[in-house]
C-alpha cells in the first residue's frame, strides 16, 4: 500500500527552524522578544492564525544575518491555542531585505507577502531530522518554488 | 526498497509512501506527520488500487 498525506504545517520545533534559518541567511534569535518593524500600524496587514499581540512583541525573533536594517520576524503563539508559533512581520518596503530571504522570487509576478520559502525548509528539517532517525538516508533540494525530501532505506 | 517523498510548495508538505505494503506504510510516516502538524488529507495511491484490482482478479 502507498499513501499520499497532505498537512497544514504547525511550526513548534525552534531547532529545525534554526537551521532553516541558517540556510536561508537568517538567525532565529530564541527568547528575543521584541522584532524590528516600522513601528505604527497602519492596518494593512496581520498574520490571520497569530494572536493579537501588541505589534512588535514576540517570543522569539528572526534576524537577517549582516543587515542590521532589515526588518524581523516574531514568532508569536498561534490564536487557535494549540502548541506552536505563527510568523509576523512588516513586509512594508520589502522589510529592507527580510522578504526576499523568505519569498520565492517570481520576476515579473506581484505576490501576496508570505514566508513560504522558510516554512518549506523548515518542514524539509523537520524531516530531514525524522527520517534519519528511522534510518533513512536523505537528502533535501530545493526546486523552483519549492523544496523535496527524498527518503531511501 | 522504501521510499518516501516529501514536497513542501507554499507552506504545504505532501508525504508519498511509495514501495510500502501493509499497514507499515501508515505506521512509517506516523511520527513524521505528528511533528509537521496536523494531517488535512490522506489518501491511497493509485498504485494501492492497482494491487485491490489484481486481487480481485485472483479471488475470481
Amino acid at each position: 500500500m502507498s499513501h499520499v498525506a497532505v498537512i497544514d504545517l504547525h511550526i513548534t520545533d525552534l531547532d529545525s527552524l534554526a537551521k532553516a534559518c541558517d540556510r536561508l541567511g537568517l538567525e532565529l534569535v530564541k527568547g528575543q522578544t521584541t522584532y524590528k518593524w516600522y513601528g505604527v500600524s497602519v492596518g494593512d496587514y496581520r498574520a490571520l492564525d497569530a494572536v493579537k499581540a501588541p505589534d512588535g512583541i514576540c517570543e522569539h525573533a528572526i534576524r537577517v544575518k549582516g543587515n542590521p536594517r532589515a526588518y524581523e520576524i516574531g514568532l508569536v503563539k498561534r490564536s487557535d491555542g494549540k502548541a506552536g508559533w505563527s510568523l509576523v512581520w512588516d513586509h512594508w518596503a520589502g522589510g529592507h531585505g527580510l522578504c526576499e530571504k523568505v519569498m520565492y522570487s517570481e520576476r515579473g509576478k506581484r505576490q501576496k507577502p508570505n514566508a513560504d520559502k522558510l516554512k518549506d525548509w523548515y518542514a524539509a528539517e523537520v524531516a530531514k531530522k525524522q527520517m534519519r532517525r528511522q534510518g533513512f538516508r536523505v537528502n533535501a533540494y530545493q526546486m523552483e518554488g519549492k523544496v523535496r525530501v527524498s527518503c531511501r532505506k | 526498497m522504501q521510499e518516501v517523498e516529501i514536497t513542501i510548495e507554499g507552506g504545504v508538505p505532501k508525504v508519498e509512501v511509495k514501495c510500502v505494503k501493509g499497514s507499515e506504510c501508515k505506521r512509517l510516516t506516523r511520527e513524521l506527520e505528528k511533528k509537521l502538524g496536523e494531517v488535512k488529507s490522506d489518501k491511497p495511491t493509485k498504485e494501492m488500487y492497482e494491487q485491490t484490482r489484481q486481487t480481485n482478479r485472483v479471488g475470481h
